[in-house]
């Protein structure tokens, strides 16, 4: 029996990081090793006419210049669409597209002899944005769309041939003109949501060493398999000779997911035969890659009592330049758009389009914030506009557990009722300060993207220490310090005995990535699993070197516990093998044909939240304060308090980023604020006074102790909570977000 | 980035033509505009565009284009260069219209500003503001010089 103590035991990994010794992929010093500098594209779209690296080859320390010329015969890349080269071939789709690597022996020589890089540009008519990718006679991104199926996710991505959408999903449940025709009310909405950068503290640095006899790249990537499999391909390598290794990871996001400069940083040493480092900057990770905007039409049908009778959205997402995973944010957007209603009658459709700008990627709760954003004001709007409070109005219409809010996903594993009555309690009375009104609630569930494709090893050794192998990336999360926990209560061995392997596809066995959600969950209960395994290989080997009944001996720390006394791990090896050595190497797999298939129906659980915030408005500037905020979701069961309540606080913070503060700017493809100097992000002073997160247990998820995955629900319903409060006190709605001081003071004169 | 304006001036559409189309003094209502040669009258041009924006130097030999020309009510002409140093390049699309008025005319001026490479890439916002600032010079050197109170 598993059981779990929920407290917190300090992390090893907090511990490398408050001293210093933490190792991030920029620390990493390769024998041998030269230093890569990307030049990037300029022009927003525009055919290059002639490129001159000449003079930068000939710069002083430079050993190398990388061009498209030289990886042209290497051809594309994607994970759900093959539609990326290495380098920009005759073409560039975006302001920072990698339009050459020079390589030199320092870091300043390399950067100096990339401003001597000459592109003459012949400018291409642009797709600034997703209108003009949509309209009529629009020009094209990609010429031509190459879907790949089941290659990174399940399914694949469905373009339409001569536009620029690379994905179309829709999912049509009953009949919504027939509900509208015959509703008391339908009221209909529109919204946007810009592109974000992800922030995370560390940019984007790789590190790769190609040899006669493989590859290796040492990468912040949240996906070391996505990575190997898609090198693995470009450079016709067998998957055996292509090692990942990820040390520490200052933060992904989302933005590390997939794969993102590993494939130009592979090329570049597979060019000069030497192992090659490129560490971004902070504003060219600002070029690399960014949440996906949205602009979202959403339509309901109620009838006299309030009772939804149909739902209906049209979600079109800015992709940017290259597709990445944008079709399954477009997808998920179109899932997590639906709530934890009753809906008889749904239409959902979403379209995701190529621009000229960074292109879009997975960025925590892919296309939730856009659709949550737009769901739950949009409720709200709803009920004002037949006389309900939100509350009431969401009551009437929620789902219960068990309900299922579409009938190809799984049935609500939690009770969406009592996630809002515990936000609203703990919110308690209004402050005297804001008044009754500077209130706002919003509700999410979202379905988690989960590949239940799991492995572990775990190894336990003759003097009761641990070792667990498995692919789950440290991203600052706590998946380590979770692991070791899983396999130390399984073992039943203390938790400072087991030491978690730096991931590294070299030792670790396949995991999907760390996203979605899913760590604590698959690859948990995959520890679980291999720790069980160990532990029973160990009882067997000392039941028969004890001849003992197998039934009557039990794993303590350090040894068995027998009718006769305590055994020591080393005392039982001795005996079974003759020598005073060996190790018992358990191993767990889970996959969707484990548990009788029941892992296979998607969502694997729902992973939901519900915010309630409590605003100020100065009402002279616009300016929104975050007062004080409640967070709840159902975990299933916490692993690690401080850990998950830093996930909970982490996500709706960030969430706060996009709520008052933050967009990545393009005007007409240009990108206006792509630095860390103009883009605004959330700090310590902008945190609410009052923040309370609640983690309910019901100890009844797919992972280990009944454990469902956290650390995205949060960052959902944050910005509609806010837009509703400011909704509720002032009665008015900015449909498009950041809510900056300006649109708000708009907003309020435009009232008065 | 667009810019408009829009001005009445007590002259008449033509007597305002022959002023406008004298591009020698035009241009000098131009903040940074230097040398400016004509190559073809009423058709090319060339000048050097000079700003200073943030701590950076600019300097823009441009080619100017005149596109369309509907005299004495529409001129429209295309300017464009490269920065040397910073890679910079610089399009601007400018459209004059005359439009007859009651008494005079009213003069009407558009601009489309499109900035690419580094400088634009490290900070828009700032080559937006100084944008800003130039056209509101420009439209106060162009009010001098048609005698109109600014």
């Amino acid at each position: 029996m598993i059981r779990f103590d929920s407290l917190s035991e300090a992390r090893p990994d907090s511990i490398d990081k408050v001293t210093g010794r933490a190792v991030y992929a920029t620390d990493l010093d390769i024998p041998g090793m030269l230093h890569g500098h990307v030049v990037r594209s300029t022009a927003v779209h525009a055919r290059i006419r002639a490129l001159d690296v000449g003079a930068a080859r000939a710069a002083p320390g430079v050993v190398d210049v990388l061009c498209g010329a030289d990886v042209a015969s290497l051809g594309c890349w994607g994970l759900v669409l093959k539609d990326r080269p290495i380098l920009a071939l005759d073409k560039v789709r975006y302001v920072g597209e990698p339009i050459a690597v020079v390589i030199a022996d320092s870091a300043e020589a390399a950067e100096n002899a990339a401003e001597l890089v000459e592109v003459d540009y012949a400018a291409l008519p642009r797709v600034p944005d997703s209108k003009a990718a949509l309209a009529p006679g629009a020009a094209l991104v990609h010429e031509s769309h190459s879907p790949l199926e089941d290659f990174y996710f399940r399914g694949g991505a469905r373009p339409i041939d001569g536009t620029n959408v690379f994905h179309r999903f829709l999912s049509e449940v009953g009949d919504v003109a027939a509900a509208e025709a015959a509703a008391a009310h339908v009221h209909e909405d529109h919204f946007s949501f810009p592109p974000v950068f992800h922030y995370a503290l560390e940019p984007h640095t790789a590190i790769a060493d190609f040899r006669e006899d493989g590859l290796t790249i040492w990468s912040g990537a949240q996906s070391p398999a996505g990575v190997q499999k898609v090198v693995s391909r470009l450079f016709g390598l067998p998957l055996a000779k292509v090692r990942i290794v990820v040390p520490y990871v200052g933060g992904g996001f989302g933005g590390k997911a997939s794969v993102k400069i590993e494939p130009l940083v592979a090329a570049a040493s597979w060019k000069v035969r030497r192992p090659v480092r490129i560490a971004q900057s902070l504003s060219d990770s600002m070029l690399t890659c960014r949440r996906l905007g949205a602009r979202i039409t959403i339509r309901t049908a109620v009838d006299r009592e309030g009772l939804i009778l149909a739902k209906s959205a049209d979600i079109v997402l800015d992709g940017g330049a290259y597709a990445d995973t944008g079709s399954a944010v477009a997808t998920k957007a179109a899932n997590r758009i639906i709530g934890p209603y009753v809906i008889p009658n749904l239409r959902l459709e979403a379209r995701a389009v190529y621009t000229n700008t960074v292109p879009g990627a997975a960025f925590r709760s892919i296309g939730g914030p856009q659709a949550v954003w737009a769901a739950e004001c949009h409720m709200d709007n709803v009920a004002a506009a037949i006389g309900l409070s939100p509350v009431e109005f969401r009551l009437r219409n929620l789902a219960a557990r068990g309900q299922r809010i579409r009938p190809d996903l799984r049935p609500l594993d939690m009770d969406m009722g009592e996630l809002m009555g515990l936000v609203r309690q703990a919110m308690g009375a209004a402050s005297a300060a804001t008044g009754p009104d500077a209130r706002g609630l919003a509700l999410a569930a979202s379905d988690p993207g989960i590949v239940a494709i799991g492995n572990a090893l775990v190894r336990l050794k003759i003097d009761g220490s641990v070792l667990v192998a498995m692919a789950s990336v440290e991203i600052g999360q706590g998946v380590h310090a979770t692991m070791a926990r899983i396999a130390a209560e399984t073992l039943n061995q203390p938790f400072g005995s087991v030491t978690v392997l730096p991931t590294d596809t070299g030792t670790a066995p396949f995991d999907w990535g760390t996203g979605a959600s899913r760590s604590t969950v698959i690859v948990g209960a995959s520890v679980e699993a291999a720790a069980l395994d160990a532990a029973t290989q160990m009882l067997d080997l000392a039941a028969e070197a004890l001849a003992q009944d197998r039934t009557a001996l039990a794993l303590v720390p350090g040894g068995i516990a027998t009718p006769q006394g305590f055994r020591s791990f080393h005392e039982v090896f001795h005996l079974a093998y003759g020598v005073d050595s060996g190790e018992v190497i358990g191993r767990g797999a889970l996959n969707p044909r484990s548990r009788g298939g029941a892992l296979r129906e998607a969502p694997l659980f729902w992973e939901t939240a519900a915010g309630m915030a409590e605003i100020d408005v100065d009402e002279d500037t616009g300016a929104i304060r975050l007062r004080r905020y409640a967070s709840a979701a159902d975990v299933g069961r916490v692993i690690n308090r401080v850990s998950a309540e830093g996930q909970d606080e982490g996500a709706s913070v960030q969430g706060l980023g996009h709520t008052l503060f933050e967009a990545l700017e393009f005007e007409d493809g240009q990108p206006v604020n792509a630095s860390p100097v103009d883009y605004n992000i959330p700090t310590l002073d902008d945190v609410p006074d009052d923040f309370h997160t609640i983690l309910v247990e019901h100890h009844d998820g797919p992972g280990p102790g009944g454990a469902k995955g956290m650390g995205e629900g949060a960052i959902l319903p944050i910005a509609p909570a806010i837009a509703n409060a400011l909704f509720a006190r002032y009665g008015v709605r900015v449909n498009d977000l950041p809510l900056t001081p300006e649109k708000v003071w708009r907003a309020l004169r435009a009232r008065s | 980035m667009e810019f408009a304006m829009s001005l009445e001036v007590a002259l008449p559409p033509a007597a305002l033509w022959a002023v406008l189309t004298d591009v020698a003094q035009v241009s000098q209502c131009i903040p940074g505009c230097e040398e400016v040669e004509e190559v073809e009258r009423l058709a090319r041009y060339t000048a050097v565009v000079k700003q200073k924006i943030g701590p950076f130097r600019m300097e823009v030999p441009a080619e100017i284009v005149v596109e369309e020309v509907c005299e004495p009510s529409l001129v429209r002409t295309r300017a464009s260069g490269r920065d040397r140093i910073t890679g910079t390049t610089l399009a601007v699309t400018l459209v004059v219209t005359l439009v007859p008025a009651d008494v005079g005319s009213v003069l009407e001026v558009a601009a489309v500003v499109d900035v690419q490479g580094r400088l634009a890439t490290l900070g828009l916002a700032i080559i937006k503001r100084k944008a800003e600032r130039n056209f509101e010079e420009f439209e106060q050197r162009l009010k001098a010089l048609l005698g109109v109170m600014a």
